[in-house]
């Protein structure tokens, strides 16, 4: 731990800046905070889609984030966002020093650790954001340690799990780890092997704890259900992952052929370990979202692996001491790299660049007049969900919205033969789009569509019938440099 | 072990897989356009020689193609399947000694799993065999097999792209000697590495063959545009059926019976299925043996009943999951359609394969199926193109098209149909095309 500490100590910074100084990465805040809002205020979950969505109003909802969303709701605006947003990146930075502690336990030397705890760290750079599965993330990394652990101890799993699934869907890995682990404790043990037991009991248990939340067996089943969904693929966090997500190119990726080459061995193999691996190199192939858990997961058994196998990464006697140059000097060396970090952050022109359509859902919802808003990326809609005079075509809950709904949005996202049909269909009237993107070319030589709006990222086309309301003349468009 | 090999499980494991690939050959259409180019570039050296710089790439496997292209269809299907065959025989070989013979059996049909979503007659299979050669030349280190081994890699390069596999799975493997256990014949490993090395710069692209077919390997093979090349993209069965379930074993039972020399060329081939999925099969025929070997070290009771149930269940899924060749290729369509359009016609295809059959034609195109060749500002036109996002204006209007291929049903479709100065000229199922109107 005493290097992996550098290591976390600049990956902290980055988290706490971006948390603090970034807090609109995706469009699904605004809705979850709204969320949280109706919790507080009606003491009561909703569970199905309300009026803020024309295309699903009253389809079937299970908002699983709604413990984030509550705490989102109760930190407010101002100095309280700032300490939630502060919350979540302490629980990504948590996540990384449990995997760092997780990989000492398993006999991983310093060397190893810093290493597999960096490419940790980046794994989790590309899923980072104020995100309740951000949350869910300490809770991962515990229940793995929890898990590998000898005695009755291991037990408080259960109550890891039950809080996870109060967290998010994610919960459900709990049991699929800890029957891996009992699949793989059963090979290197034999049935009746001492640890087969407890971590059987633990994978039946972490079942029944997921169920204990507000949406009992529910939640895992909705979590099943998601795995066949039809809008994946149009998620961007869904499709399969390759060599151009670079938290998988330069965090996962590394620990991935690690694992590949040095987990298995014919002079020391934990088949617990490696049944562990397949399940979640299984998940980090499938979907670019799985990504830091793979992190999580690999990088301390990967850690152990290159302490086994690797000279340059065994354990030495020297591990356990500490030079006057380690002492003062890389935590120096690792202060310096933190600060220069932030600043860069701060400094950064992405800080205050509108990545979710912010300015164009402002001037959709700001005038008196109601809108029907298709948002060409449905997660920039999340924004508009709960304004007074604004319902949306699909936003960044997804999971809810029916399959033909889906279809629909496809049809018309994708520019498909039949996409003014839809529209005209669900007379939508207000349309945000990327600036110079295929669709809106496709808008900009489509009457009755006119521009409404138009900054250096975004573009709101609107019907004519839509301008005339929201402006009170048909053709003046805002532009915003 | 070696009974279990040569018992009914082997025989019958060893049947459904050949059946299988029997059936994707006789099923599976070739890729028209890519022979077609072929066969343009080898009437090209005859005529005129060969080519220098990056235009050459492949020139010597057109070259060799044009006798079974000529013979037809079923020579073709006939051969490639050979070639298959071949491949599968080497990897067979290569796991043996570590790993008996029923470990060799399941190592073929790992290998072939990684295969199902990529056969088809052409002249992709050529580099499957290429590579199970030169990894069974590496294993022991000979003078011969060095010798073979490099020149080899010098036939390689010059017949394909992929021939860089020679030197990076060469360097490999005498990296993983280096680092691992000590072992003979490290220095002739180096040396042979070095040569291959050099066997890159022995083509009439010179120097720029490296950088070129490290582009081709990174981009090339892609079959739904220079935009997708993620491996579930271009290759979904062989990714889960094939790669994922070798991935499992590698985990499971390691890749180093063979000390990290054998490890690394894994690590190298996997790195390439992640970034081109049509690379998965090359993974299936550097990973399958060194796994199949790991597993003497597992006290598996019987290696071949999983291994069994497993090809009989690909078998089965793959040959239904083939597609019935189909008369209609939208390479016809573009040809078709170029020849009304006014000259000087230059097309642009969506997907940059489509345009393989003007090439071979020689009519122009602002990319063909080749890619590599063309350098990055032309792929970075086609991309703005493709996706009708920023600089498509200008991009359109830089690359001089004429005439537009596209998918039918898509944004960019949608998009053509709308800009005033061009028309749809034509249809099919699959594509439209359309051609530039009077100004």
């Amino acid at each position: 731990m005493k290097y992996a500490w550098l290591v976390i100590g600049i990956v902290a910074a980055r988290f706490l800046t971006t948390a603090i100084a970034y807090p609109q990465l995706d469009g699904d805040l605004a809705w979850q905070r709204r969320l949280g809002e109706t919790i507080l205020r009606t003491h009561a979950i909703p569970r199905a889609l309300g009026d803020e969505t024309f295309t699903a109003a009253g389809a079937p909802w299970l908002p699983q984030e709604w413990a984030f969303s509550v705490l989102g709701a109760l930190a407010g605006n101002g100095p309280g966002f700032a300490v939630f947003a502060g919350g979540v990146a302490l629980a990504a930075i948590l996540a990384l020093v449990l995997t760092a502690r997780q990989a000492e336990r398993l006999g991983a030397s310093p060397r190893a650790t810093v290493l597999c705890t960096a490419f940790a760290g980046i794994a989790l750079f590309a899923s980072f954001g104020v995100r309740a599965q951000v949350l869910a993330w300490p809770l991962l990394a515990l229940f793995v340690v929890l898990l590998d652990v000898e005695s009755p101890l291991a037990y408080a799993a259960l109550g890891v799990a039950a809080l996870w699934s109060n967290l998010h869907a994610s919960a459900l890995l709990a049991p699929a780890l800890a029957a891996a682990a009992t699949a793989g404790s059963a090979f290197d043990e034999g049935v009746r092997g001492p640890n087969v037991r407890r971590r059987a009991t633990i994978a039946l248990g972490s079942l029944a704890a997921i169920c204990c939340n507000p949406f009992g067996w529910g939640l895992p089943l909705y979590a099943l259900r998601v795995f066949a969904a039809p809008f994946k693929s149009a998620i961007s966090e869904w499709k399969p992952t390759d060599l151009g997500d670079s938290s998988f190119a330069f965090g996962a990726l590394p620990l991935l052929l690690i694992a590949l080459v040095y987990a298995a061995g014919p002079s020391a193999r934990r088949a617990r370990d490696t049944i562990v691996l397949v399940v979640v190199a299984y998940l980090v192939l499938a979907a670019t979202r799985n990504v830091a858990i793979f992190g999580i997961v690999a990088a301390p058994l990967a850690a152990a692996a290159l302490s086994r196998n690797v000279a340059f990464f065994a354990r030495t006697p020297g591990d356990a001491r500490t030079g006057r140059a380690a002492r003062y000097g890389l935590p120096a060396v690792m202060a310096v790299m933190a600060a220069v970090l932030t600043i860069a952050l701060l400094r950064g022109t992405a800080r205050t660049s509108d990545n979710v359509a912010a300015r164009a859902i402002a001037f959709v919802t700001a005038g008196p007049a109601r809108h029907r808003l298709f948002c060409a990326d449905f997660a920039w809609c999340g924004l508009a969900v709960g304004s007074a005079t604004t319902r949306v075509f699909i936003d960044g809950r997804a999971d809810p919205y029916p399959a033909a709904v889906w279809n629909d949005y496809l049809a018309v996202a994708r520019l498909r033969p039949e996409w003014r049909a839809v529209l005209t269909r669900y007379r939508v009237d207000a349309i945000v789009v990327a600036k110079d993107s295929a669709f809106d070319r496709v808008l900009e030589r489509t009457p009755p569509w006119r521009l409404g709006f138009d900054d250096a990222t975004y573009r709101v086309w609107l019907r004519p019938a839509g301008i005339a309301r929201t402006h009170g003349r048909p053709i003046r468009p805002r532009t915003v440099s | 072990m070696t009974s279990a090999g040569r018992g009914p499980i082997a025989i019958g494991t060893r049947l459904a897989v050949a059946a299988a690939i029997a059936v994707a050959f006789l099923r599976a259409a070739p890729n028209a356009g890519n022979l077609a180019l072929q066969s343009w570039l080898a009437r090209t050296v005859m005529t005129h020689g060969v080519p220098l710089g990056a235009a050459s790439l492949g020139w010597l496997g057109a070259l060799a193609g044009t006798a079974p292209a000529a013979l037809g269809g079923p020579a073709l299907a006939a051969g490639s399947a050979a070639l298959v065959f071949l491949t599968l025989a080497l990897v067979e070989r290569r796991a043996r000694p570590a790993g008996g013979d029923s470990a060799a059996v399941l190592a073929g049909v790992l290998a072939a799993a990684c295969m199902l979503d990529a056969l088809r007659p052409g002249a992709d299979v050529a580099a499957w065999c290429w590579a199970a050669l030169a990894l069974w030349l590496l294993d022991v280190p000979s003078r011969r097999n060095g010798a073979a081994f490099v020149l080899g890699a010098v036939v390689w390069c010059n017949a394909e792209p992929a021939g860089l596999l020679a030197p990076a799975f060469a360097v490999a493997v005498a990296l993983g000697a280096t680092l691992g256990a000590p072992a003979p014949g490290l220095r002739s490993r180096w040396y042979v590495a070095g040569l291959a090395c050099g066997a890159t710069l022995c083509t009439p692209a010179g120097f720029g063959f490296p950088v070129a077919a490290f582009e081709a390997l990174r981009l090339g093979g892609s079959t739904g545009g220079i935009l997708a090349t993620a491996p579930s993209l271009t290759a979904p069965h062989a990714y889960h059926a094939g790669l994922f379930a070798l991935l499992c074993l590698a985990f499971a039972v390691g890749v180093r019976a063979s000390g990290l020399r054998g490890a690394l060329p894994v690590v190298v081939a996997f790195v390439l299925a992640l970034a081109n999925g049509a690379f998965v099969p090359i993974f299936g025929v550097v990973a399958a043996p060194a796994v199949a070997a790991s597993l003497r070290t597992v006290r598996f009771p019987v290696l071949l009943v999983p291994g069994a149930a497993f090809a009989l269940i690909a078998a089965i899924a793959f040959v239904g999951s083939v597609e019935p060749s189909s008369a209609g290729q939208p390479y016809e369509l573009a040809a078709r359609a170029v020849r009304s359009a006014r000259p000087p016609a230059t097309l642009f295809c969506a997907n940059v394969d489509w345009c393989d059959g003007a090439t071979a034609r020689g009519e122009r195109v602002v990319m063909d199926g080749r890619i590599a060749p063309y350098g990055p500002g032309a792929r970075a036109r086609q991309r703005a193109i493709e996706s009708g996002g920023p600089g498509f204006t200008r991009a359109l209007a830089a690359s001089g098209a004429t005439g537009v291929l596209v998918g039918r049903d898509t944004a960019l479709a949608t998009l053509f149909a709308l800009l005033p100065d061009w028309r749809a000229a034509a249809a099919d199922e699959r594509a439209t095309l359309f051609e530039r109107g009077t100004p």
